[in-house]
């Protein structure tokens, strides 16, 4: 999530294409992250003290870690500590931008010092975007605070994550009483606390998730396919009732309702979160103890 | 292998059951696309075993079984459920029902409990 998150701001702001994004998302698929671009990105290192390391390992047979406890840039326990970041889904980003010859590390840190401006974060806020951990990201997208939300918010793009797209990413929520589309499903759960969670889309947007989910090439946004956006809610809702029934809470779904002739959703109250799924940007929406209506 | 009618309101749900069950060996007689519907189907197909969803509109899955218990008390019938349905399962259990798949499906899971109740 986080990479697509950094792309797509990076794109935004003119200094990657699409393009080489798209391309970016590909290889980072390959690429193994090396202990020199972590040490310079957690501030250990300085770039030109890791080229120096790297000229040495040409001419010498040692790691990179132990010529960097040699020269004394780095202790050895540092070294464990980065040599545990390796699978870090930012640092591999960062080193994929690397080796395309797009930004180096240090170009990218000052380009998240943009990005933690622009979005408000805390540095605690970034440690936890770059974490690339769903449970921890999340907060930094809800609106509002609450466990609830959060809950439901947090099953609904786990078993996306799972089920359809494993490089989903997501915009800011927002709360809204109308949210416009053109089609969409719904599903209404009843028990201690009513919930609605609806997901939405504009022209064909929603036909990627409806395909992968729905095991069929849909060929446009039809009742079929929304009747496999319908399964997903119910997927999501039941996982996400099984965790409140721990807790002892019983709950109702509802069959999920769906259609291809609408002009929006409509709550007294709902969250609205933009989610980028196949590269389409469709909206997760949450009511809890309102109702959301398709209008 | 054996005849089976799925009921389902979903058609992607039913879909995707199907090609599970059939890939499995197993032939699917008929399908039901909600409660009062699998009912009739069941008594006009009598299959061998039914696969029951739980949340359909008219009749609902617990309705369903106890229809179709009540035609043929041996009758085999296996619910499908989102997560989550805890009350519901029970109500199915008192009535009847063999065993649960639970959604989203994962085939082998699938698999394994439909061989396991014609066993």
């Amino acid at each position: 999530m986080v990479s697509n998150i950094v792309g797509n701001y990076l794109v935004e702001n003119n200094v990657i294409t699409l393009e080489q994004f798209k391309d970016l998302i590909r290889e980072q698929r390959k690429v193994r992250v090396k202990l020199g671009l972590i040490a310079v990105a957690e501030g250990l290192m300085t770039q030109e003290e890791t080229d120096k390391v790297n000229r040495l390992q040409t001419v010498m047979d040692k790691r990179f870690g132990d010529i960097a406890i040699e020269k004394g840039y780095l202790t050895e326990g540092q070294v464990e500590a980065l040599l545990k970041k390796q699978g870090n889904a930012y640092l591999i980003f960062a080193q994929t931008l690397e080796n395309q010859d797009l930004l180096t590390i240090e170009q990218l840190e000052q380009y998240m010092i943009d990005f933690q401006r622009d979005h408000n974060f805390t540095y605690s806020d970034m440690e936890d975007l770059k974490s690339n951990d769903v449970d921890r990201i999340l907060p930094l997208y809800m609106p509002i605070e609450g466990e609830k939300y959060l809950n439901l918010i947090g099953t609904a793009i786990r078993t996306l994550i799972r089920c359809v797209d494993s490089d989903i990413y997501l915009e800011k929520g927002y709360l809204a009483k109308q949210c416009d589309a053109d089609n969409g499903a719904i599903q209404f759960v009843e028990g201690e606390h009513n919930v609605t969670c609806a997901m939405t889309g504009e022209g064909q947007a929603l036909l990627p998730a409806a395909s992968v989910f729905g095991k069929e090439d849909f060929p446009e946004v039809n009742m079929d396919a929304l009747d496999a956006i319908g399964e997903l809610l119910n997927c999501i809702n039941g996982l996400y009732a099984t965790a409140l029934s721990q807790g002892g809470v019983s709950m109702e779904l509802y069959p999920p309702e769906f259609s291809d002739q609408i002009s929006g959703i409509g709550s007294e109250e709902m969250i609205v979160v933009p989610l980028h799924i196949l590269g389409q940007k469709i909206h997760l929406a949450a009511a809890i103890d309102q109702k959301i209506e398709m209008e | 292998m054996a005849d089976i009618l799925i009921v389902d309101d979903s058609r992607t749900s039913r879909k995707i059951l199907r090609e599970i069950l059939e890939t499995a060996g197993h032939t699917i007689i008929g399908e039901g696309v909600d409660g009062e519907d699998g009912y009739l189907k069941y008594k006009e197909l009598k299959p061998d075993l039914v696969t029951l969803d739980i949340t359909m509109p008219k009749l609902d899955g617990i309705e369903a079984l106890q229809l179709i218990k009540k035609c043929n008390e041996d009758a085999l019938v296996v619910m499908i459920t989102a997560a989550g349905q805890k009350e519901k399962m029970i109500q199915a259990i008192k009535h009847g029902a063999v065993e649960f798949i639970t959604k989203p499906y994962e085939p082998d899971d699938v698999k394994d409990v439909i061989s396991k109740v014609l066993k």
